[in-house]
């Protein structure tokens, strides 16, 4: 999954990229709107964690061009204006959901999830798709009940496909989403991935539950 | 008694009151009067009635012809009375019946004369107080002259009779006890009357005020809204005026203190979320010692830069209370400015400004060392700060008799006319750029503040080719 923090404070945005990639997310960030705006234009992300004030583009500015633009990535608004009026603006804009500054990283994380999940269609926090289950909120993938160890990027494709199983997601798409900026992608990084992420989760023998689509890209299984 | 409306019904109800009731005790005095008086005249009338009945013949016979049947005050039982005498002879001639059935006569006034009857007090034939009237009258002769056949005895002529009447005072003080209630009553009419036109005169009137109190009664923050009416009464569209002038200013004082109060909450809120944060994270996923020495610092500095926050905005909040703790000593602004400079050398090396000061060296004023060094710090701090790198900052510092003149100039291209009168307010920053570690936004509102306190003005403009200039003098020499 790709986060985009806009933050004009660097110890904030600093702390939260380094949370946020800790925790398993791909992470870019920007200090001033207009760098932002340009990033929601040249990438496409998952979510983006979005601060009001800012310099030289304001936040809300932002989200009224991102959504003119047809853009419609899941919006994460974190401020410090606390007013109800504050929060219905920001909301009516645009935004998906509304952190208010001071806030625990948890809290961040678990709307950031919860965006994701319904971004992707997701009621609950895990996937499960014939014995193969993805918690989205612990980051931890069982196969028939055994639980696996998967790195991060691995993770990260698992868990791009199993929120839109039975959907083709395309290489481009991948790239996009399980690298970051300073990776150079290709298609034979994601081969290599799928072919890694084959052997941690399919049995030998059987089936394997990432489908090729000649073309297209690759797709998980829905039985 | 401190409502208007309490005092305007009492003032009003016994201003009315007393103007009805002397006019009705004038009324009752004059009508007074003219009853006495016309009970008199009724008197004189009864007299010249009797005087007519009087009648001498010319041998000398005198009888009083009055008809009883007709005059019935005099009949018996009546309340007249009258008695007729021969002057020369102070014989009774005649007395009315009324004084026969009681057994008794009346004895004329003293004084009498023949000119104007003269009255007197006395008794009526039932025994009440009665009206006397005296007159002595001469027979009237005349009609002699023209019948020469008639003979007058000798002194018949020269007959002079004194009639004195009597009539009973119980109608009069009747009339005037009537007189009297009825003044009372219209009294206390008057005054029940007046006190209901004073009420409902001063409701009436007092309307416009009332509704004008209610109206303040309904003023709420933060809008302020709901202005006063200004077509109501003359006397009072002043006050409705000036009270909409006041709303206009509270409502923008309002806006300002929310404006204020906000950015304060949201300066202290992001330090405190990125102190959250960088904890939170760390705790979270923790680090190599060289890393978590990294979040320490930035720690300290965020704890730096709060520290700078909550000391400049207690400043602004404490500024009431620094104008009357101030310790007015001997201070030199140039010896504070090149220390200012000197403490800023390295600021100044980094951006690659040059700094021109042009001040004499000693200029001794009374004022405030420790407001006056905060003053002259922001105002060069900010020129510092601000100031494109590799530009000239000017401080010109004008010595008079005992007053300041401070310039501070510095390019200024990113600053336009319309900043200028934003630089003072708190927090306010161009693009809405976050503050840096040394200042908050509010430098600028503080040395306002001080500047204020201290008895001098500060202001600012920008100059066409963009050289924005702060001004401090004392406000003695303001022009």
């Amino acid at each position: 999954m790709k986060i985009l923090i806009i933050e004009d404070s660097d110890i904030l945005r600093e702390s939260l990229s380094h949370g946020l990639r800790k925790t398993g997310y791909l992470v870019d960030a920007s200090r001033d709107g207009e760098d932002g705006f340009w990033r929601t234009e040249q990438d496409i992300y998952d979510a983006i964690v979005l601060d009001l004030g800012l310099p030289k583009l304001d936040g809300m500015q932002i989200l009224e061009r991102m959504r003119a633009a047809g853009n419609q990535t899941p919006v994460l608004v974190l401020t410090a204006r606390d007013t109800i009026n504050d929060r219905v603006t920001g909301l009516r804009a645009g935004a998906d959901d509304y952190l208010v500054k001071p806030f625990a990283f948890d809290e961040l994380q678990a709307r950031l999830e919860a965006l994701l999940r319904r971004s992707n269609g997701v009621a609950c926090n895990s996937v499960q798709v014939s014995g193969l289950t993805v918690n989205l909120t612990a980051r931890s993938v069982t196969v028939d009940d055994a639980p696996i160890t998967l790195s991060r990027r691995e993770y990260a494709l698992l868990e791009l496909l199993a929120l839109k199983v039975g959907t083709v997601v395309s290489r481009p798409d991948i790239e996009a989403k399980i690298y970051d900026e300073y990776v150079e992608p290709n298609s034979n990084v994601v081969d290599a991935a799928v072919s890694i992420l084959r052997k941690a989760i399919d049995h030998s023998g059987e089936t394997s539950r990432i489908e090729t689509v000649r073309g297209q890209g690759y797709r998980l299984r829905q039985s | 008694m401190n409502s208007i409306r309490q005092r305007m019904v009492v003032w009003l109800a016994l201003t009315v009151f007393c103007v009805t009731a002397t006019f009705c005790g004038a009324t009752y005095f004059f009508m007074r009067n003219a009853l006495q008086e016309d009970f008199k005249r009724s008197a004189v009338e009864q007299l010249q009635s009797v005087a007519n009945a009087v009648k001498v013949w010319t041998d000398g016979d005198i009888y009083v012809e009055l008809n009883s049947t007709v005059l019935t005050g005099f009949a018996v039982g009546g309340d007249h009375a009258f008695v007729v005498r021969d002057v020369k002879e102070r014989s009774l001639i005649a007395q009315s019946n009324s004084l026969n059935a009681a057994n008794r006569t009346l004895e004329g006034l003293a004084n009498a004369s023949i000119y104007a009857p003269i009255f007197g007090v006395g008794s009526a034939p039932t025994g009440s107080s009665a009206l006397l009237v005296t007159q002595i009258m001469p027979a009237q002769w005349g009609w002699d002259l023209t019948d020469t056949s008639v003979e007058i005895a000798p002194g018949v002529r020269e007959t002079v009779v004194e009639i004195t009447l009597a009539i009973d005072f119980a109608p009069l003080h009747s009339r005037l006890n009537n007189l009297g209630w009825l003044t009372f009553l219209i009294a206390v009419a008057s005054a029940i009357a007046a006190a209901l036109a004073a009420f409902f005169t001063t409701r009436s009137v007092l309307r416009p005020l009332r509704d004008l109190t209610h109206r303040a009664e309904q003023i709420r923050e933060p809008s302020y809204s709901r202005p006063f009416p200004t077509d109501g009464p003359s006397e009072l569209r002043p006050i409705a005026e000036r009270l909409n002038a006041l709303l206009v200013r509270l409502a923008d004082a309002s806006i300002v203190e929310r404006r204020f109060t906000a950015d304060a909450a949201h300066e202290l809120r992001t330090p405190i979320a990125e102190l959250r944060t960088l904890t939170d994270v760390a705790l979270r996923f923790p680090t190599a010692p060289e890393q978590l020495d990294n979040v320490v610092r930035s720690c300290n500095d965020i704890s730096i830069r709060l520290t700078s926050l909550i000391d400049a905005l207690l400043g602004i909040a404490r500024k009431d209370a620094m104008a009357a703790s101030l310790q007015m000593t001997s201070v030199n602004p140039p010896e504070m400015l090149r220390e200012i400079i000197s403490e800023n050398a390295v600021q100044i090396a980094k951006h690659g400004l040059t700094v021109d000061l042009q001040a004499p060296q000693d200029h001794k004023i009374m004022s405030d060392e420790t407001l006056l060094h905060s003053i002259l710090n922001n105002l060069v701090g900010n020129a510092i700060c601000h100031a494109p790198h590799g530009s000239a900052i000017t401080l010109e510092y004008t010595a008079t008799q005992g007053s300041l003149h401070f310039l501070v100039s510095n390019p200024a291209p990113g600053l336009e006319v319309s900043d200028v009168s934003r630089l003072f307010e708190p927090f306010w920053r161009k693009d809405g750029q976050r503050p840096n570690q040394d200042h908050a936004g509010l430098g600028l509102a503080l040395s306002l503040g001080f500047a204020d306190i201290l008895g001098f003005d500060l202001n600012a403009r920008l100059t066409e080719q963009k050289i924005f200039e702060i001004i401090l003098m004392t406000r003695e020499t303001a022009t």
